[in-house]
């Protein structure tokens, strides 16, 4: 059905179409920017949560290093003393590869004593000639850094002694 | 009225008649329209001369009085003139022209009738189908510029805000139920009647004439039928819709223009809701007084 309207209101009509679409147009920017800075503000929030996780993180690994750092102080590595245990082995094996091949009359030893860081020498000789030509000679003095005289007891007709071999590392 | 989202709710409709000013305010509340007050106003003398608005200064002194005792301040108005001084017609005209060139040949049309050819119109037209792939039929409206600007001032002066001004016979048809077969309408209201006949889309023809004395316009009715039924050639009407006093009414079956099977008595009360505020006896006894403003609140009401 016709309907008539003798008043202007295309151009009405139009101005508020106009009004209607820059109302619109500046309600979806503000909205478009309530929504930007809301995503900004979540992704901050998520972020801030995130650097804090972050520090707390790389704290527990600073002190983890701390920690293996003291305890690296506080114990030699592994590897060095296993290589340290194996070259003692081989040391010993060595010694008792030579003494099982000891073929002087004059000496005998009669006790050996690992200790910590030395081997504890005890035996008999005949004279404290024999146990000085003996020490002069010994090829096993070798794989020792260090011989120490500790004791030297004659009772009669033998000379004891005991003395201290420190091995190389 | 049909409720836009972006418009106001309650409406003045305003039917400025010879002496007489008559108006309705109504509102709608979901498909209802809902009249909230339905009010006769006699005017002063020497506003009115041959049926227009002559002295606006003193009927918008009037209405602004009238306004603001009844508390109608700033509310949307639409009004509806005597179709008497509109012109309104159907044009071919090319497809494809923008707004601005269909109104100026339109006007270019209208003015062609006129005495004074460089008159200024307002003038509404719409669409009213395709005739071929390059012409469009048009149906317009116009009336002189300087009657619709000197009505807008004075009733925006009078402290309304009028969004619409309609035609009286297109405020008629909105209050008869829609048919596909062609339909007529005798209203009769204060010492004026206007006979109207339409098709579901169009009016198709349309009197109005003044009663001399009372009683005149049933006297003057065979004759204005006749005029009618020749206008109307090989179309017959089927229903006959009266809206008028009872009075009238009575005289009209007493003359037996109609047979009683096509006429039908047009009542407003069943097309609107009444507020308690509003004499339901008072409007459906009057009901004929305010035909024109309750067609106009009938109109889609759009923002703007």
């Amino acid at each position: 059905m016709v309907v008539f309207n003798l008043l202007p209101w295309r151009h009405h009509q139009k101005r508020y179409q106009t009004n209607l679409l820059l109302s619109l147009s500046i309600i979806a920017c503000l909205l478009a920017m309530i929504l930007s800075y809301f995503a900004h503000w979540m992704i901050q929030k998520q972020v801030h949560a995130l650097s804090i996780k972050e520090k707390k993180a790389q704290a527990v690994i600073k002190n983890f290093h701390l920690q293996q750092k003291t305890r690296q102080e506080k114990y030699p590595p592994v590897l060095t003393l296993v290589k340290e245990i194996q070259q003692q082995q081989r040391n010993l094996q060595i010694l008792f590869a030579q003494l099982s091949k000891e073929n002087d009359d004059n000496i005998c030893f009669t006790e050996l004593t690992y200790q910590k860081d030395n081997i504890i020498f005890s035996g008999n000789a005949y004279s404290i000639y024999d146990f000085t030509l003996f020490l002069e000679k010994w090829p096993l003095a070798l794989l020792f850094d260090e011989i120490k005289i500790k004791k030297i007891i004659t009772e009669f007709p033998i000379v004891k002694f005991q003395f201290t071999a420190i091995p190389k590392k | 009225m049909k409720h836009h989202p972006f418009s106001k709710l309650r409406w003045v409709s305003l039917d400025v008649q010879p002496n007489q000013l008559k108006f309705i305010t109504a509102w709608q509340k979901k498909d209802k329209c809902i009249i909230e007050q339905a009010v006769t106003l006699n005017c002063p003398a020497g506003i009115f001369q041959e049926g227009l608005v002559k002295r606006f200064d003193v009927l918008s002194a009037f209405l602004a009085e009238q306004i603001s005792h009844y508390g109608l301040n700033n509310l949307p108005a639409m009004i509806n003139l005597p179709a008497a001084i509109v012109r309104m017609e159907k044009l071919s005209l090319p497809a494809g022209l923008s707004v601005e060139a269909m109104e100026a040949l339109i006007c270019n049309y209208v003015q062609r009738d006129l005495p004074q050819r460089n008159e200024n119109l307002a003038i509404d037209f719409t669409e009213a189908g395709k005739m071929s792939d390059h012409l469009i039929e048009v149906s317009f409206a116009a009336t002189r510029k300087d009657y619709i600007t000197n009505m807008n001032d004075c009733i925006t002066a009078a402290g309304l805000r009028l969004k619409v001004i309609d035609v009286d016979v297109h405020c008629l048809k909105r209050l008869l139920p829609i048919e596909k077969t062609i339909s007529a309408c005798l209203h009769i209201s204060n010492q004026q009647a206007t006979l109207m006949v339409c098709s579901e889309a169009e009016i198709i023809f349309h009197k109005q004439w003044t009663m001399t004395m009372p009683g005149n316009v049933i006297e003057q009715l065979p004759q204005q039928l006749a005029l009618c039924y020749a206008a109307l050639g090989v179309r017959v009407i089927r229903k006959w819709f009266i809206c008028c006093e009872e009075k009238y009414q009575q005289q009209i079956i007493e003359k037996k223009l109609f047979s009683e099977n096509e006429l039908s008595n047009l009542q407003l009360s069943t097309l609107f809701t009444l507020s308690p505020s509003v004499d339901e006896n008072f409007f459906s006894t009057r009901a004929a007084d305010f035909a024109f403003a309750c067609g106009a609140v009938k109109r889609m009401v759009t923002a703007w």
